[in-house]
C-alpha cells in the first residue's frame, strides 16, 4: 500500500540529488531533436500543413519549457506565463512591423521584454507563495490582457493604436535572417527547432547549476534554504525573469509566424492550459513538459474535428491526474525502471481509486 | 520581577559577548511571548537556555535568527545590530540556528543537503553561479565532506535523506546548520527524542564543534545541561529569571521554584 | 459629471452583482477552508445550474420550479463530482485538486455545448417579477432587486447558521484540523461531500437567478470563476467572511469602474486584488501565514 502511494508520489521525479536528464537521458532528446530535424522536410513534402502544427508544438513545447522551470523546477505556481508570451509577442509583432524584421534583433528583444515584464510581475509577486502566488500573478497577466484588449498604451500616449485592441496586429513579416528566406516554412521550422534546442540546453545547464540547487532546495524547503544563507526572493525572482524570457523568445517566435498578435495570447486561458501541458507531460522534469505541449497540441488539432473534443481532452486530462500524477514522464520513468510490473501497477492504481471513492482508504 | 535581575546588561558586556539582546519584548497580539529579556552569550562557551514549556526558549531563537522582529529592544551580534535583519543576512554575519523538528530537504541525498548548504559561501548571480555544473564548486565539495565527517555521516552520504534513522537524521539536521559556516550556532533540542546511545553521541558531538564554535542550547535533559554548559539562562513565561554558571543554577532558589522544584 | 441616479443605480447594481458573486464565492471559499481543494470546477456548477434552469423553465414552464429543481441537480453533479474524483486525492499536493477540476470545467463545457449548444440561451423571467420600479429619475429592473434579495436572505442565513449553530462549529473545526471533526464525532467525508454539495447548490442557485438576467452561453463557467477566485482570494481563502466582503467590494469595484471606463473594469479588479495582496499576502481576512 505504501509503495503505491510512493510510486505516485509526485515529488518522486526528483529522487535523490540525481540531475535533470542523466547522460542517457541527454541521449535521448539529442536523438529525437535529430529526428525532428530530419522529419521536418519529409513532412513538408508529405503533407504541408503538419509543418505549421510541428512549429506549432515546438513554440509551445519551448513555452511548457519555460514555465516548468520556475512551477516544476522551482515550486513557483505561475498561472500568469501568458503575459511575458504576449508581451514578447507584441514586442515582436511592434517592432516588425515599425522598425526593422532582423530576426538577431527582434528575437532578443522579444527575449528582453519577457525578461523585464517577468522581473516585474516577480518581484510584486513573490512576498506571496502557494496559491496566493499563482493568483497574483494570474492577476499581473490579466492586467496585461484587459490593457491589450483595450489598447490602454494608445490612450496613455495619446496615438490612435499601439496594441490594436481587440483586433491584435496583424499581417506582421516574417524575420529575415542573413540571406535566410524564412518564408520558407521549412526553414522557419529549422530556426525554431535550433532555438528550443539551445533553450532547452540552456535550462538544463540551468537546473543543475549552483543557482539551478538553490532553486530546487526552494521547492522543497524554502523555509531552511533562507536559514542556511539564501536571499530566497532573489532567487525566486531572477528564476522568474529567466523564465520569462524563454516565455518571450517563444511568442516572438509564435507572433510572426502566425501573421498575428491578438489579445488571446495574454489570456489566462493560455497559462491554464500551459499548466495542463505541464501536468500532463509531468513536471518538474523539464523534457516532459515539451512532451506535454506536443500530446496537447497535436491532440488538440486531430480531436478539433470531431464535435466533442472538449470533453475527450478534459476526460484525459481528469484520468491523467487521478491515475499518474507524474504525468506522461512518470509514466515512461516507471516503464524504464520497471517494466514488468507495468501492468500490475495499472492494476493497483484502479483498485486504490476504488478503495478511495467508497471511503476505505 | 526587577529586583531579581543579577546584573545589569552593560556591567556583563565584555569583549567575550557574542550576541547580546537589550530589552527585547516580543507580542503576538495580546501575547507577550518575550518579555524585555537582556542577556549576553559569551564567546567560546557553550550555553544553555532552559525553561519549562512555553517560556519562550524557541522564539528566542526566532529572534535571534531573524524569523521575527522584536516587537522592541535590540539584539546585537559582534556589536551590530541583527534585528530587523532577514534571515539569510543574518546567516552571512555568522549566526546559525539547527532546528527542533528535522527540517532539511527530505527528497535530496544526505550530501547533496550539506552540499547546498555549503554552496551558499561559494556561490551567488556571478555568471559562473548559472553556468558550471553544481558538483564542480569544488569548495563546496570539499567543505561538505568535511562536514559530513565532522557529524558521522560519510558512511550514508548517498542515502537519500527521508531513509536516515532518526539519530542519522538529528545529525544531518545539526551538520547542515554547521555547514552554513557558524561562528554562532544555535540548537533547538538537539538530543529530543533519542535513545540513550544516541543521546552519548550527540552530547560528544556537540562538545567537538564547542572547540571552535560558540554554541547556544535548547535542552530539557537537566543532566546534559549541568554536564556540558558553561553558562545557563534560564527562562520562564517569558523573562529571564536566571543566569549563572551551573553551580549557581542548580542552588538558586527561582529556578527551583520556577523549573527544576516542579520535577 | 455623474447625477445621483446613476450612482445610486450602480450602487443598487454592484450590491446585487456582488451579492450573487458571493453565492459562488461562498462555496469557494468553504470548500478550501475544509477541504483544502481550489475548484475550478466551481464556475462549471454555475453555469449547469443556468443551463438546468433554462431546461427546466422551458420544459414545466416555471422560473420558480427552476429556481428549486436545478440548484438541486447541481448539487447532485457536485456530490458526484467530489466522490468519484476529488476524494482519491486527498492528502496529494493540492495543485492536482487545481488541475483535476480545470479539466473537469473543461468537460463540462464541452458537454454543455453537445447537449444545449453553442448560442446564447436565457431564462424567462416570470411576469410577477417583470417591469421596472421607478423612483424619481431612478427606474430599476424589479427582477434584479428580486435578485438582490433572493442572494442578500441566502447568504445572511449562511451567515447565521456559520456564526450560530453546529454547523459553523463543524466548519471552523475542519478548517483548522479534520481530525477535530472525528473527534467531534462527525464522519468527515460525509462531512466533505456534504460541503461540495451545499457549495455546488449555491453556484446552481446563482446560475438560476443570473440566468434570466444575463445570457446562458458555455462560456460563462470560465468567465465566472477568475471573478470567484479574485474574490475568496483577496477576502482570504477559506473565509466565509471574507468572501462576502470581498465579493461587495468587488461588485461595487466593477459597478463603478464601468462609469468610469467600461473596458477596463477587469484592470481595476485585478489591480485592486493584486494591491491587496501585496500589502497583506494572504488576503484581507486570511491566515497570517501564506499557504
Amino acid at each position: 500500500m505504501r509503495e503505491i502511494v510512493a510510486m505516485f508520489d509526485p515529488r518522486r521525479t526528483s529522487v535523490g540529488d540525481s540531475q535533470i536528464l542523466t547522460s542517457r537521458g541527454r541521449l535521448a532528446v539529442f536523438g529525437l531533436i535529430v529526428l525532428l530535424g530530419v522529419l521536418g522536410p519529409v513532412v513538408a513534402i508529405v503533407e504541408p500543413y503538419w509543418l505549421y502544427i510541428l512549429v506549432q508544438v515546438l513554440v509551445f513545447a519551448l513555452l511548457a519549457l519555460s514555465l516548468d522551470f520556475v512551477f516544476g523546477y522551482a515550486g513557483l505556481l505561475s498561472f500568469g506565463h501568458a503575459a511575458m508570451f504576449g508581451a514578447g509577442g507584441y514586442s515582436a509583432a511592434l517592432l516588425i512591423t515599425e522598425v526593422t524584421p532582423n530576426a538577431l534583433v527582434v528575437l532578443p528583444v522579444a527575449m528582453l521584454t519577457g525578461v523585464a515584464v517577468a522581473a516585474v510581475i516577480g518581484w510584486f509577486s513573490v512576498r506571496s507563495r502557494g496559491i496566493y502566488f499563482a493568483m497574483l500573478t494570474l492577476a499581473f497577466a490579466q492586467m496585461f490582457y484587459v490593457a491589450a484588449f483595450a489598447d490602454l498604451p494608445a490612450t496613455l500616449l495619446g496615438v490612435e493604436s499601439i496594441t490594436g485592441g481587440d483586433n491584435g496586429i496583424y499581417g506582421i513579416a516574417l524575420y529575415e535572417l542573413i540571406g535566410i528566406d524564412l518564408s520558407d516554412r521549412i526553414n522557419y521550422y529549422f530556426l525554431t527547432l535550433l532555438l528550443v534546442a539551445l533553450s532547452l540546453a540552456f535550462l538544463v545547464r540551468l537546473a543543475n547549476s549552483p543557482f539551478g540547487r538553490v532553486l530546487q532546495g526552494i521547492r522543497e524547503n524554502e523555509e531552511r534554504v533562507a536559514f542556511i544563507g539564501y536571499d530566497v526572493r532573489r532567487y525566486k525572482v531572477v528564476g522568474f525573469a529567466i523564465s520569462g524570457g524563454f516565455a518571450g523568445l517563444a511568442g516572438g517566435l509564435y507572433v510572426p509566424f502566425q501573421s498575428l498578435a491578438h489579445p488571446q495570447f495574454l489570456h489566462w486561458t493560455v497559462s491554464g492550459e500551459l499548466v495542463v501541458m505541464l501536468l500532463l507531460g509531468g513536471m518538474g522534469t523539464l523534457w516532459g513538459p515539451m512532451l506535454g505541449a506536443a500530446s496537447v497540441i497535436i491532440l488538440e488539432e486531430m480531436l478539433g474535428g470531431i464535435a466533442a473534443w472538449e470533453v475527450i481532452l478534459g476526460g484525459i486530462f481528469v484520468v491523467v491526474v487521478i491515475f499518474a500524477p507524474r504525468g506522461l514522464a512518470g509514466v515512461l520513468i516507471s516503464l524504464k525502471e520497471d517494466p514488468r510490473n507495468a501492468l500490475t501497477n495499472a492494476k493497483n492504481a484502479i483498485e486504490n481509486y476504488v478503495r478511495k471513492v467508497r471511503g476505505k482508504s | 520581577m526587577n529586583r531579581t535581575k543579577p546584573e545589569t546588561p552593560d556591567s556583563e558586556t565584555t569583549d567575550e559577548t557574542l550576541l547580546r539582546t537589550d530589552d527585547v519584548t516580543k507580542k503576538f497580539g495580546q501575547l507577550t511571548a518575550i518579555n524585555d529579556v537582556s542577556m549576553s552569550i559569551p564567546e567560546g562557551e557553550i550555553t544553555s537556555i532552559i525553561g519549562p514549556n512555553g517560556a519562550g526558549k524557541t522564539t528566542l531563537f526566532n529572534l535571534f535568527t531573524g524569523k521575527y522582529e522584536p516587537t522592541s529592544g535590540q539584539i546585537r551580534f559582534r556589536d551590530e545590530r541583527i534585528d530587523g535583519m532577514a534571515p539569510h543576512d543574518i546567516v552571512d554575519k555568522g549566526v546559525v540556528r539547527s532546528f527542533q523538528i528535522t527540517n532539511f530537504f527530505d527528497d535530496l541525498t544526505t550530501r547533496e543537503n550539506v552540499r547546498l548548504a555549503t554552496q551558499a559561501q561559494y556561490s551567488g548571480f556571478g555568471a559562473s553561479d548559472f553556468l558550471r555544473h553544481y558538483t564542480s564548486l569544488d569548495g563546496a565539495v570539499d567543505d561538505a565532506e568535511a562536514v559530513l565527517e565532522r557529524v558521522h555521516l560519510l558512511d550514508v552520504a548517498d542515502r537519500q535523506a527521508s531513509n536516515l534513522s532518526y539519530g542519522q537524521r538529528r545529525h544531518l539536521e545539526i551538520g547542515i546548520a554547521l555547514a552554513a559556516g557558524p561562528d554562532l550556532l544555535l540548537m533547538d533540542e538537539p538530543t529530543a527524542g533519542m535513545s540513550p546511545e544516541e543521546t552519548l553521541d550527540t552530547v560528544e558531538l556537540i562538545e567537538e564543534i564547542a572547540s571552535d564554535t560558540t554554541l547556544v542550547l535548547i535542552e530539557h535533559d537537566m543532566d546534559i545541561v549541568m554536564d556540558i554548559s558553561e553558562f545557563i539562562v534560564v527562562m520562564n513565561e517569558g523573562e529571564l529569571i536566571a543566569r549563572g554558571d551551573p553551580a549557581e543554577i542548580r542552588t538558586d532558589d527561582r529556578v527551583q521554584r520556577a523549573y527544576l522544584g516542579g520535577e | 459629471m455623474v447625477d445621483a441616479t446613476t450612482l445610486i443605480r450602480a450602487t443598487l447594481l454592484g450590491l446585487q452583482l456582488g451579492m450573487t458573486l458571493a453565492l459562488v464565492a461562498a462555496g469557494l471559499t468553504l470548500i478550501f477552508g475544509m477541504l483544502d481543494v481550489i475548484n475550478f470546477a466551481h464556475g462549471a456548477l454555475y453555469m449547469l445550474g443556468a443551463y438546468f434552469g433554462v431546461t427546466v423553465a422551458t420544459e414545466l414552464g416555471s422560473f420558480w420550479l427552476a429556481l428549486v429543481i436545478a440548484p438541486l441537480l447541481v448539487a447532485v453533479v457536485g456530490g458526484a463530482i467530489e466522490i468519484l474524483s476529488l476524494r482519491p486525492l486527498y492528502g496529494r499536493n493540492p495543485l492536482y485538486h487545481i488541475l483535476l477540476t480545470f479539466g473537469i470545467a473543461i468537460m463540462t463545457q464541452g458537454l454543455v455545448v453537445e447537449i444545449w449548444g453553442a448560442q446564447s440561451l436565457r431564462i424567462q423571467v416570470p411576469d410577477a417579477l417583470s417591469g421596472t420600479l421607478t423612483y424619481g429619475s431612478l427606474s430599476y429592473p424589479v427582477y434584479w432587486m428580486f435578485v438582490l434579495a433572493v442572494s442578500t436572505v441566502l447568504i445572511g442565513a449562511i451567515w447565521l447558521a456559520i456564526s450560530r449553530s453546529d454547523i459553523g462549529i463543524i466548519i471552523r473545526a475542519s478548517a483548522h484540523d479534520t481530525e477535530m471533526v472525528d473527534a467531534l464525532g462527525f464522519d468527515v467525508s460525509r462531512v466533505f461531500t456534504g460541503v461540495v454539495v451545499f457549495g455546488a447548490a449555491l453556484a446552481g442557485v446563482a446560475g438560476v437567478l443570473l440566468g434570466a438576467s444575463r445570457s446562458v452561453n458555455p462560456g460563462m463557467g470560465f468567465g465566472v470563476i477568475i471573478q470567484a477566485f479574485v474574490i475568496v482570494v483577496i477576502g482570504g481563502l477559506g473565509s466565509f467572511r471574507g468572501a462576502v466582503f470581498s465579493a461587495l467590494l468587488i461588485g461595487l469595484v466593477t459597478a463603478y469602474g464601468a462609469l468610469i471606463a467600461p473596458s477596463l473594469t477587469d484592470l481595476f479588479m485585478f489591480a485592486l486584488m493584486a494591491v491587496v495582496l501585496i500589502i497583506k499576502p494572504s488576503g484581507l481576512f486570511g491566515a497570517t501565514e501564506a499557504a
